[in-house]
């Protein structure tokens, strides 16, 4: 859906952004990831044309971007930034409605879509008619998605969402996020410098550095063989929490020989995050996983060998 | 107190008149402001080298002084509304541009951004994102403009274009503190008012506060509306006159009675009066019969042919100590009797003033053509005298005419003190000791400094003899200061016209112009 080729951006005396190449499918969210720095800002930035490539192309369905004046291109593309950027003069309701009018809807439209993103996005009807500054920072987030939804763009650009946030109500967000069917039907490019946000709202990540795509692959592959030291280097000491959260259990049962369950074994779902399940394994000795008629006893210990087995060993 | 409140009942109307005159010229010359000022200062957002030096130029405007600026615009506009509208225009630019342009440069570029991320046009996130967030600024500018101009406003009376400094200026010239308050306090209120009207505005948020300023928008040309352009037409003839005239019991008034003479005149800076005549934009103005602009712009002094006015002829006042201890100074002073005519001190003054002569070169000449100084001698000098003036050039000519004449003919070392302001001060001066003699007016030393009773002065007045002596006899019991003979010129108020236009319409003295008013009517 989104092609983007050589993308080049080079200011008098420093180059942001060097050749980088990457396309993201229709409803595929890809996050590029990087330390403070490396660009991915400017290739955020670069996608709806807020910033001018020096060279380089992006394509939408196939059209290139250059084809498109400016204004009617990010019409059709949704946009959150980092701290929300809600007009501060605007209520939460005109803030919603900033695109569709700019679309020309008729009111009722506008309105029917506001009480739907409202409902959705758990947000007090009340606070229709509050000033961004009377809201909180979670709150102003859902309201900033909302109006990146608002008009119904099919792609979603998303730069730190959450970065203004403090951890726990970042991850219950993330939570909400990867929870709505309507975000999950969008191509989104979004953009964090955490970690634990790319491999788990990421259906793709790209590393970034030094103005760089270093590597492009799914939260495993990265996982499993990155590409070079810096991509490794990245995950640092947490590395093991990283892979306990983005494997499952049917990524190591390969790895784990089968046995027969005993009576009081509990039950075990395939997509369940490693984390998960030695959660629930530390209350009982053993669970039961089925595959297929097959059920599999698996215990605390099998997860961890097979793990060893399956991620690379550090160089 | 009471008599203020008097003032104002009787005045009412006028006051009204005022009040409505001064808020239309602030609200016109701030709707230009407006409509000027906000486009440049949004221009400008968009080009910061040009925006350097807009500001720079309107921030110079501001520092020009009000009276200075309404100098350098009468030349070029004239007299009348359009120099006042235009300096409290040029005022008002620089708040308004300013604070357009700071506005709009403070709001954050991550929402400008946003705002282009989503799609707006330039034109879009200016009027739905730059505009409404500088608001507040703006209004501060405008606000910050509204009370300047009600303020420097109070000038527009210099100039003939009314409001409140009618009041204030008039009541000056006449020296009547109550006058001068039914100006002030009205002006002070309104920028009071207009301050915190306009202050609300400013804390107002959100959709209230874009709607607000389009109201105030709309209303500020309403506001306009108020101010007319005065009127100063009287029979076909445009008549100006000076605060001080129209008001004092001898100019205007006096007149009026005397001669039966009825006009509604433009009330204008004395001294931007003969400029005004000059240019054809009044036909008939109040001045002083020595001016030296009435040679230089070739104007004719009407004959007061009912002694409407009284005599202001000019003499020497010198402390009777001072004479008795130097008998050769009353000998010296004595020898100016009767040589200044009227048509020699428009002279000298014309010289001065438009030949841009110094005083002592005018008094040197003078002096010279009248055979009056002896060859320069060595002398051994004792005794000191010191001559003091008002702040005018007849007044240093004359000191420096006293002065080379002392010089020359007595021992007496000789000092001037020049610029003592009005007559009060100068006079305060004569009593301590600190001057021993200066210029002065027999009217002035009646109206002014003795100030006899109404009655006493009516009568008086039609015969300049009776008025010196008064005069003479009075400031010699009560103040030990003596009047000599009078120099010969009378400075006194006067009517003139243009001597072409006089000429025209046959008008030699202020009967005829009645009687040419008359015929009109
Ligand atoms: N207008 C500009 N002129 C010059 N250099 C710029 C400009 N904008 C960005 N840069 C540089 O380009 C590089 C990449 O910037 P970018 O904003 O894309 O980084 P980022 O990955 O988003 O970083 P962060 O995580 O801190 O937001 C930085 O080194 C920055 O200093
Ligand atoms: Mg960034």
């Amino acid at each position: 859906m989104i092609n983007v080729r050589h993308l080049t951006k080079r200011y008098p005396n420093h180059t942001a952004v060097e050749d980088v190449s990457f396309a993201v499918r229709e409803q595929e969210t890809l996050v590029l990831l990087g330390t403070s720095g490396s660009g991915k800002t400017t290739t955020l930035k670069m996608i709806n044309r807020l910033i001018e490539p020096t060279s380089g192309t992006v394509e939408i369905n196939g059209i290139d971007t250059q084809q498109q004046a400016p204004h009617e291109l990010s019409r059709s593309i949704g946009y959150v930034v980092q701290e929300t950027g809600l007009f501060p003069h605007y209520t939460v309701g005109e803030n919603i409605a900033i695109v569709p009018r700019l679309l020309h809807w008729d009111k009722d439209r506008i309105r029917n879509r506001t009480h739907e993103l409202l409902a959705m996005l758990r947000l007090p009807e009340k606070q229709l008619n509050a000033y961004p500054d009377q809201l909180s920072g979670g709150q102003r987030q859902r309201v900033g998605l909302a109006r990146a939804l608002a008009a119904n763009p099919p792609i979603l650009l998303m730069d730190e969402p959450l970065g203004a946030l403090d951890p726990i109500t970042r991850a219950e967000i993330r939570q909400e996020f990867r929870n709505l069917d309507e975000l999950r039907r969008k191509t989104v490019v979004l953009v964090t410098h955490d970690v634990r946000e790319a491999l788990e709202l990421g259906d793709r990540v790209g590393v970034m550095d030094n103005g760089r795509l270093l590597q492009i692959g799914t939260p495993k592959e990265l996982l499993m063989q990155p590409a070079s030291a810096f991509v490794q280097r990245f995950f640092g000491d947490q590395v093991l929490a990283f892979q306990l959260q983005v494997f499952t259990l049917q990524d190591v049962m390969p790895y784990i020989l089968p046995e027969s369950p005993g009576p009081e074994a509990i039950d075990l779902q395939p997509d369940m995050s490693l984390n998960d399940a030695l959660t629930l394994l530390t209350k009982t000795e053993s669970g039961v996983l089925r595959v297929g008629d097959w059920p599999i006893r698996i215990r605390a210990v099998d997860i961890w060998s097979a793990l060893h087995q399956l991620v690379p060993k550090s160089p | 107190m009471q008599e203020f409140f008097d003032f104002i009942v009787q005045q009412g109307d006028k006051l009204a008149e005022q009040t409505l005159t001064h808020i239309g010229l602030t609200f016109l010359s701030l709707c230009l402001a407006l409509l000027i000022g906000l486009p440049t200062g949004i221009l400008i957002t968009y080009r910061p080298k040009i925006a350097a030096v807009v500001l720079a130029v309107v921030g110079v405007l501001q520092t020009i002084p009000s009276i200075a600026l309404l100098g350098f615009l009468i030349p070029i506009l004239g007299i009348g509304s359009w120099p006042a509208i235009v300096a409290l225009f040029l005022y008002a630019l620089l708040p308004i541009v300013r604070n357009t342009y700071v506005g709009i440069r403070e709001v954050s570029p991550a929402l400008k951004e946003t705002a282009r991320g989503m799609g707006m046009t330039t034109r879009q996130v200016l009027t739905r994102l730059e505009l409404p967030l500088a608001l507040p600024v703006i209004f501060a500018g405008i606000r910050t403009a509204t009370v300047i101009n009600v303020g420097v406003a109070t000038l527009a009376a210099y100039v003939a274009a009314g409001g409140l400094g009618e009041f204030i200026f008039g009541g000056i010239a006449l020296n009547n503190p109550n006058m001068v308050l039914a100006g002030a306090i009205p002006a002070a209120l309104l920028a009071v008012l207009f301050d915190f009207l306009l202050a609300r505005l400013q804390h107002l948020r959100g959709l209230r506060l874009r709607r607000v300023a389009l109201v105030f928008l709309l209303i500020t040309p309403a506001l306009s509306a108020f101010y007319w352009l005065p009127g100063g037409i009287s029979g076909g003839l445009m008549v100006g006159f000076a605060h001080e005239f129209y008001g004092r019991a001898d100019g205007y008034p006096g007149l009026a009675r005397t001669y039966g003479l009825r006009v509604t005149p433009r009330l204008i800076d004395q001294n931007l009066m003969y400029e005004a005549i000059y240019r054809g934009q009044v036909d008939l103005i109040s001045g002083y019969s020595t001016d030296g602009r009435i040679k230089a712009f070739d104007l004719r002094v009407l004959d007061d042919n009912k002694n409407a006015f009284p005599p202001y002829e000019a003499a020497l006042v010198v402390r009777q100590a001072v004479l008795n201890q130097y008998p050769e100074l009353s000998k010296t002073l004595h020898l100016l009797d009767g040589r200044l005519s009227d048509a020699v001190m428009t002279e000298l003054n014309y010289r001065a003033d438009f030949r841009h002569e110094s005083p002592e070169a005018v008094a040197r000449r003078f002096l010279t053509e009248q055979k009056l100084l002896l060859p320069p001698t060595r002398k051994q000098r004792q005794g000191r005298i010191v001559i003091g003036t008002k702040i005018f050039t007849e007044q240093y000519i004359l000191a420096e005419i006293l002065r080379q004449l002392l010089d020359n003919r007595t021992t007496l070392e000789v000092v001037t003190k020049t610029g003592l302001g009005g007559t009060q001060i100068c006079f305060n001066a004569l009593t301590t000791g600190q001057i021993d003699l200066y210029p002065e007016y027999t009217g002035t030393g009646l109206l002014v400094i003795l100030q006899p009773p109404p009655a006493l002065a009516d009568s008086l007045k039609a015969d300049r003899e009776a008025v010196y002596r008064y005069v003479s006899r009075e400031f010699q019991s009560r103040y030990k200061v003596s009047w000599l003979a009078p120099m010969g010129f009378n400075n006194t108020y006067a009517l003139m016209m243009r001597r072409a236009q006089a000429d025209r319409l046959g008008i030699r003295s202020i009967s005829d112009l009645k009687r040419y008013l008359g015929d009109k009517d």
